[in-house]
């Protein structure tokens, strides 16, 4: 499928009028330009109380163009695929250098070989009659209502995409990769003598219908109707500082938000991030080792390349609590004299790539999740999460918990209302202590925003505890 | 590039008149909207050039409908060739769907007609360069450096300068074409202490009209204030206090009161206020409106998403729910006519949004307290519509004997949003149309505060 012609023969523009405007980037003195070539397609489902109500699909196709100098860039793009259109784009950004010779450029004659084995469903059903996916829906709208007479409303959708992005630089690299990613949601709602409650379940990844091989359409509906259901009975969660355990998989949401944001290189080049300078320094618990890898197959957070055409890798970010790398774009590898990572994204032809994560995760410990929560004489135990946010400058930053329970004697009792958990990062994670060997990834769901860009991301965490750090409850 | 919207308006006219009969010929309904824009920003940080992005994107969306079953699709493609295909598939897709009484296109006695003169367009916009709005990022940049020599970083100053124009068609008549301008400027400094400790804080504006923009040199000095204040930001004890949202931070309440009374939470039962219309949901210190015809608003639409012509309502009246807001679709399924929020498809949005102005002086309201917390910033989004339950992370400042005290940091405020709005129990009289949804200072009688 990666063919040396899919370049030209996908997006309809000779390899020599690709080749022309990546010139024409470098025409005033910039250093490196690139041409981002996106054709995007988008199916989906959604069902509303048992109704097909809606089948949406949607093809966004444009070439963003970009020239850089030093650390500044200049970025435009355009939805016309005609020769004329991206050298008016190239001429508009090459101005990032205002005055300078051309300088000349190497383009590849061949595209890179890229890995095959991290996608799945590359003829991904996208394109197949939405007829053939209306049983998936059916199955999960009536798994959630056979799961207890109390839910009253369930909402159901598919939605699928598959993303053929290519991309020519002025340095000598060239790609084609085809990205499908598929993403299942159940939303239900319950209800007892008057109170609501509200469950979500997602799942998917870079995969096709085959997902539902692994996770049945029931059984994400079963998970949405159990929190709900559970959660009616929450009662107000306990304010303050407290002993909190998190449960594998999801939980990784508080590695995201707690370092990887402080950890991507363009906060630490420009000295913004709380982690800038501390390379080599302790930033976590000498239980945490937290790593950045795009590899995992099927995974929503893998890529074999990013943006820029770096192959994704495996990147050791913290080890053993001392931290020993952030995650690199091509700018900011440049800045600091190495090598990228592998992390340069970007949401679509419409931005330019910038430092972000993949799949983010702690290596397992060695206790028991039993254990674990066996160690806890009081405190609360958190299992789902709707997000989190930091500030990359002090460091705090939250996770939102929808599913959580209290923790009394060594063992999970009650089910506790939504609440946010407030820390700071080196702080939160220097309290961790202890690490489970039960580690799980995410399953589809999380996306990433940073600056106005959403990109599609996996965590990853086993079994933890941190000894304190402050829940915003309600009950003293 | 400049975009010519009067030749567009005609092009889109022309192709909407294509495609609207053959739908006619595929025995469909159609609504086809079109939209593009110019758009331009700059990032300059530490005085450089950090960042330049100019596009002129477009595209179209389409909803087709056949009796009561619907389909929609979007494409970037605007030839006429490729818009006629879109529309194909959709027809094509559309016996797929079940039936749904509350499908189809909004009552045509509710469209739009006419033109609308609410000022939300300037030509000054379309007419800032690359070099003025650089140099607009550097001055703001600039002063707020000049504010402090603690601040010594800055994530940077951006300068975004947009026009745009959408059109909206259907089979039963209706073509409205609305074009519009905003210019935006917003300065990210940080602070540093000697210790090395970190603050960030930041202020922003944005207008429709470009002489409505506050000073770069304005913009510039608030953001550093607001960073400078922050050093030496701590938690603080954990309890039950008074709480003061400042109108940065009560804009978003009013936002999620909203969400909880939007007809598509309502037909969903998916929020604690179903069953609220004509009932009490906040304390009588609190009007809520939206006033889509506002002239020069962020906010300002003369018509929704689907054409359906605006006005301006009182959403809540002294504590009583009026209304829920509704698009056609979620009007229908409670058995009502559309208020002109759609959103596009079944989504229902806000336009100018605000909560009255009261007659508390800021400063008074904050001299009451004896002991509490006065909100400046939010961190996360948690909030369950479900149950009302809010929880969320803040920065800000406690007040001890009626004095802004020590900043704060890693705190949380916690409540119910029921709950909050009844608790209500001040309400300032400094409402200024800053951010499209808007607030003056909001007091409230006692939250959970958590930290320590």
């Amino acid at each position: 499928m990666r063919d040396r012609s899919l370049l030209q023969s996908h997006f309809g523009l000779a390899a020599e009028d690709l080749g022309k405007a990546v010139r024409a980037t470098l025409a005033r003195g910039a250093d490196y330009g690139d041409l981002f070539l996106e054709d995007a397609v988008t199916t989906s489902l959604v069902m509303d109380d048992g109704k097909l109500r809606n089948v949406t699909f949607s093809e966004d196709s444009g070439v963003g163009i970009r020239a850089v100098k030093g650390d500044t860039q200049a970025y435009g793009y355009t939805q016309l695929f005609e020769p004329a259109e991206l050298l008016r784009v190239a001429d508009q950004v090459a101005a990032v250098s205002r005055s300078g010779e051309a300088r000349s450029a190497v383009i590849a004659a061949a595209p890179q070989q890229l890995r095959t084995d991290l996608y799945s469903g590359l003829n991904a059903s996208v394109t197949l009659a939405a007829s053939a996916k209306v049983s998936l829906l059916e199955r999960a709208d009536a798994a959630a209502r056979a799961y207890s007479p109390l839910i009253q409303r369930v909402d159901v959708s598919l939605a699928e995409e598959v993303r053929v992005i290519g991309l020519l630089t002025s340095y000598d690299k060239r790609f084609v990769d085809i990205q499908p990613m598929l993403r299942f949601n159940v939303t239900v709602v319950a209800e007892k003598n008057g109170r609501k409650q509200q469950g979500y379940a997602s799942g998917g990844g870079r995969v096709g219908l085959e997902y539902f091989d692994g996770r049945s359409p029931e059984a994400l509906a079963q998970e949405a109707s159990r929190i709900a259901v559970e959660m009616l009975d929450a009662r107000p969660a306990p304010a303050g500082e407290q002993v909190v355990v998190l449960a594998p998989g999801d939980s990784g949401v508080l590695l995201h938000e707690a370092v990887g944001h402080g950890l991507e290189a363009d906060f630490n080049r420009k000295g913004t991030s709380k982690y800038a300078g501390r390379i080599g320094k302790p930033v976590a618990s000498k239980l945490c080792t937290v790593v950045d890898e795009g590899l995992f197959p099927r995974s929503r957070g893998s890529i074999a390349v990013d943006d820029e055409g770096t192959p994704a890798g495996r990147n050791v970010l913290i080890a053993e609590g001392t931290l020993v790398s952030y995650m690199h774009d091509r700018i900011s590898a440049r800045h600091y004299g190495i090598e990228s990572t592998g992390n340069g994204r970007r949401q679509s032809y419409r931005f330019p790539p910038m430092p972000r994560m993949t799949n983010t995760y702690m290596l397992p410990g060695t206790a028991t999740p039993e254990d674990v929560i066996a160690s806890t004489k009081k405190g609360i135990y958190c299992k789902a999460f709707s997000g989190g946010q930091v500030n990359i400058s002090n460091g705090d930053f939250v996770f939102q918990v929808v599913e959580s329970y209290l923790i009394e004697e060594g063992k999970l009792t009650a089910p506790l209302k939504d609440v946010v958990i407030i820390g700071n990062g080196p702080d939160a994670l220097g309290k961790v202590s202890m690490v489970g060997n039960d580690l799980v990834q995410s399953d589809g769901r999380w996306t990433c925003g940073k600056g106005s860009q959403q990109v599609p991301v996996g965590v990853g965490i086993s079994t933890i505890k941190v000894d304190a750090i402050t829940v915003g409850g309600t009950d003293q | 590039m400049r975009v010519n919207y009067d030749s567009l308006n005609e092009e889109w006219r022309i192709l909407a008149e294509a495609v609207l009969a053959r739908a006619k010929e595929l025995g469909v309904e159609l609504e086809l909207k079109f939209g593009a824009g110019d758009t331009l920003s700059v990032k300059v940080r530490k005085g450089e050039l950090d960042e330049l992005r100019q596009s002129a994107p477009f595209g179209v969306s389409l909803r087709v409908f056949k009796g009561q079953r619907s389909v929609s699709a979007s494409s970037s493609h605007v030839d006429e060739r490729s818009v006629l295909e879109l529309l194909a598939r959709a027809a094509d897709n559309v016996t797929l769907v079940d039936e749904d009484a509350a499908n189809g296109l909004p009552d045509s006695d509710l469209f739009f007609s006419g033109t609308a003169s609410l000022e939300v367009f300037d030509p000054d916009v379309a007419a800032v360069t690359v070099d003025k709005a650089i140099a607009m990022a550097t001055a703001a940049e600039k002063a707020a450096f000049a504010v402090d020599p603690r601040i010594t970083n800055s994530s940077g100053a951006s300068v975004g300068v947009n026009t745009g124009a959408t059109a909206i068609y259907n089979s039963l008549g209706l073509a409205a074409f609305q074009t519009r301008s905003s210019v935006s400027l917003s300065v990210s400094p940080v602070a540093e202490e000697s210790d090395g400790e970190k603050y960030s804080d930041g202020w922003w504006h944005s207008a429709r009209f470009a002489a409505d923009l506050a000073t770069p040199a304005e913009v510039g000095r608030i953001a550093g204030e607001r960073c400078v204040a922050l050093i030496g930001a701590e938690k603080v004890k954990t309890g039950k206090f008074p709480v003061v949202f400042a109108p940065e931070t009560a804009k978003d309440l009013v936002s999620l009161l909203f969400s909880c009374v939007s007809g598509t939470a309502i037909y969903k039962k998916s929020t604690f206020l179903t069953d609220s219309e004509g009932k009490a949901v906040a304390s009588d210190l609190v009007t809520i409106v939206d006033d889509p015809l506002r002239r020069r608003g962020l906010g300002t639409d003369p018509f929704d998403a689907e054409g359906v012509a605006t006005s301006r309502q009182v959403l809540v009246d002294k504590g009583t729910l009026k209304f829920y807001p509704c698009g056609t679709f979620s009007a229908r399924r409670l058995g009502r006519k559309s208020t002109g929020h759609s959103g596009g498809g079944n989504s229902v949005t806000s336009h100018n949004l605000y909560l009255e102005a009261g007659t508390t002086p800021p400063e008074e309201m904050l001299a009451g307290v004896q002991e509490g917390l006065f909100v400046t910033a939010f961190i996360g989004f948690s909030f369950n519509q479900a149950t009302g339950d809010f929880s969320r992370g803040v920065r800000g400042f406690w007040v001890k004997d009626g004095k802004l005290g020590l900043p704060v940091q890693e705190t949380t405020v916690s409540g119910n949003l029921g709950q909050m709005f009844k608790d209500v129990v001040a309400v300032g009289n400094d409402l200024a149309f800053r951010f499209g949804t808007d607030s003056p200072t909001v007091m409230i009688k006692e939250m959970m505060v958590s930290g320590a």
